[in-house]
């Protein structure tokens, strides 16, 4: 089976009368494979809503190249889009319906039995407040009757733009849960959010877009390595001497606050033999590993919005 | 298929929709009601009064017209003191008190007549329904534009032509529903109407052109609710209809007309929308051009010319096709964010 999504060198120029273009997606590519969550990263208006919404043919896009589910969009959109579930960013809907009345009126046009309404409405937990109107629900109950309208569909392909805004910390939970059960059901979600310790959580792999460009890509662990620099924090009692120590050694030391942080290290063995045979002793030892939020401020160090 | 049937469920669960539907109906009960109010059937006591009165009427015509006669055949004499010359001028034409007789009608209580009252009457509901068609069919693409629901719509339907064909489908279905089931209870009130207070005899003819009336009305109000969509579609939000709506009556109606009406333009109703609505809604109209009046030193010779229901259908169609063209092509094009 190929991949769920191949993007190639996406384009895309927002044309206003009044402010003139801007360019939101500069030649962006991005591949998500089959039965996994990825996470889709990236800083504030680098271009993450506008694929989302040009993959799913509310945008024209500029130029570029886009196959989902094995099919080219937006020429074949008709065929694949019984297959995707989405949530675009910060979903709305008509005020006066109740959640209920919302659901079935979209069954009803996707063909749909209205017995999958019910299911859903469990699924996100609003079944409580079905019957109200839509008006009258908090953001994350909005939030959830989104998602609840994309899993209508029993998507193969789940696609959700910054689900976790307006959620409470259990419904954080729940929509991971609710993301696992989906992979696991043989799905594959495509999932845009700010929140990374989530992301570093749930995803298999990442995608990170910059100024409209992808910036780096592939499972979460080797993205993390790619970042890795072999840095090890180490406490001892005499930071001066083991500084000295080390730097003799060939070790690049740079001190901090109440320990060393020692870089270019392969083997930690080799600190505690160093420092040993000077006699000192190492009180402790820790790979600095970098977690996706390093990594991530890190590759898109510029200001996120930029003119 | 199904696409029509969720919109046609959506298009009655709107409040807009129920509240409109309401509205026209308590308009429509506000009619019958001043007619009932206004009018009687005429009782045996009336029909004898209203007898005696046009008898009395008529013995007073009769003699005013000797007085006339009288007046006209004698000479004016200098000083006189003749009632009569000066009530009856020379070169009076005496036949004109006499060639409009009245009737014991003329006397009678007001009563409805179906027959007669029955064409304005639904016109009247034709003008109500379009509004009506206006409205309704501007807000229902408009709020759901505005609040996101088109963008849900085509996250399940990709294809926007089928969509904006479908969702315009189903509220012409609902309009013409709405059209028909009002024009039934509309003809059955004023049926009891004319029974109780006047007379509900209809000819088969009569029958007929109410029946093509009211096909008129409902004509109109299928247009009014396409123009309404199309251009609330076209604006993203129901504001976008309402606001063309009043500037097309304050600039083409109201100002257009006075600026006209100040060039002295030759049968400035040519250029008014309303002048086809009413044309429409007659078979045609008549207008009466008297900008040839103002123009030289004779008298006025003022025309009468006319708008035929052809030309009026012309316009329809041309309007119609013009705004929705545009308005599906933009729907088809641009981006929704
Ligand atoms: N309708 C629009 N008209 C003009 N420019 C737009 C429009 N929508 C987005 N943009 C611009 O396109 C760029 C990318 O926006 P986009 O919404 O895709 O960013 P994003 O990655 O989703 O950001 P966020 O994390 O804030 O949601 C931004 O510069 C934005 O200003
Ligand atoms: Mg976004």
């Amino acid at each position: 089976m190929g991949s769920v999504i191949e993007i190639e060198g996406l384009r895309k120029t927002y044309r206003t009368l009044l402010h003139g273009p801007r360019q939101a997606l500069d030649g962006f590519d991005m591949v998500v494979e089959p039965g996994q969550v990825h996470g889709f990263l990236g800083p504030n208006g680098s271009g993450k809503t506008t694929t989302l919404r040009t993959l799913l043919g509310l945008v024209r896009p500029g130029g570029g190249r886009m196959r989902v589910l094995g099919q080219p969009v937006p020429h074949a959109l008709a065929a694949v889009t019984p297959r995707i579930g989405a949530v675009v960013e910060s979903p709305q809907f008509f005020g006066n319906f109740s959640g209920r009345r919302t659901l079935r009126l979209l069954a009803t046009t996707g063909g749909i039995p209205h017995r999958r309404v019910e299911e859903v409405l469990d699924i996100v937990g609003l079944h409580g407040r079905a019957n109200d109107r839509v008006k009258a629900y908090s953001l994350g109950m909005r939030q959830r009757l989104a998602v609840a309208s994309a899993l209508l569909k029993s998507p193969e392909l789940l696609i959700l733009d910054e689900p976790a805004n307006g959620l409470d910390p259990a419904g954080i939970r729940e929509m991971r849960d609710l993301m696992r059960d989906v992979v696991a059901a043989g799905a594959t979600v495509l999932l845009s959010s700010h929140i990374l310790g989530e992301v570093q959580q749930i995803c298999d792999s990442v995608t990170i877009i910059a100024h409209g460009r992808r910036v780096t890509a592939g499972p979460v662990a080797d993205v993390l390595a790619s970042q890795d620099k072999g840095e090890f924090r180490v406490k001892v009692d005499d930071p001066a001497r083991a500084a000295a120590v080390l730097a003799e050694a060939g070790a690049v030391v740079r001190p901090a606050e109440d320990h060393l942080v020692v870089t270019g290290v392969t083997d930690p063995a080799w600190v505690t033999r160093t420092l040993a045979g000077q006699d000192l002793w190492v009180a402790e030892l820790t790979p600095i590993t970098p977690d996706l939020e390093s990594v991530f401020l890190q590759l898109t160090d510029e200001p996120a919005v930029s003119a | 298929m199904k696409l029509i049937r969720a919109e046609l469920v959506r298009l009655f669960a709107r409040r807009f929709t129920r509240i409109a539907l309401v509205g026209v109906l308590l308009l429509l009960a506000g009619i019958a009601t001043v007619i009932w109010i206004t009018n009687h059937k005429p009782t045996p006591a009336d029909r004898l009064s209203a007898h005696i009165a046009a008898e009395q009427a008529l013995t007073e015509r009769n003699a005013a017209y000797q007085q006339c006669v009288d007046a006209q055949s004698r000479t004016p004499s200098p000083g006189a003191t003749d009632s009569g010359a000066k009530q009856f001028p020379p070169g009076f034409d005496c036949h004109q008190i006499t060639d409009y007789p009245s009737t014991d009608a003329d006397f009678l209580p007001a009563s409805f007549r179906l027959a007669a009252a029955g064409p304005d009457l639904f016109r009247a509901l034709g003008a109500l329904l379009a509004l009506f068609g206006f409205a309704v069919g501007a807000s229902f693409i408009g709020a759901e534009w505005s609040s996101g629901g088109i963008l849900t719509l085509l996250l399940w339907r990709p294809n926007r032509t089928p969509v904006w064909l479908g969702k315009l489908g189903s509220l012409l279905l609902g309009v013409l529903g709405v059209g028909v089931v009002y024009s039934v209870l509309w003809y059955a009130t004023l049926w009891v109407l004319a029974d109780n207070r006047g007379s509900s005899a209809l000819t088969a003819g009569a029958l007929r052109s109410l029946a093509l009336v009211d096909v008129r009305a409902i004509t109109l109000t299928l247009v009014a609710a396409t123009v309404g969509y199309a251009v609330s579609a076209l604006g993203r939000n129901t504001a976008t209809a309402l606001g063309a709506a009043v500037a097309w009556v304050v600039i083409f109606e109201v100002g257009t007309r006075i600026i006209l009406g100040l060039m002295n333009a030759a049968r400035p109703e040519r250029w008014l929308l309303s002048s086809y609505v009413q044309a429409w809604l007659t078979n045609g109209a008549r207008f009466f051009d008297e900008s040839k009046c103002h123009n030289g030193p004779d008298p006025c010779v003022g025309v009468w010319w006319r708008i035929s229901a052809q030309q009026s259908a012309l316009v329809g169609v041309t309007l119609l096709v013009v705004v929705t063209a545009v308005s599906l092509y933009s729907f088809r094009r641009r981006d929704v964010t």
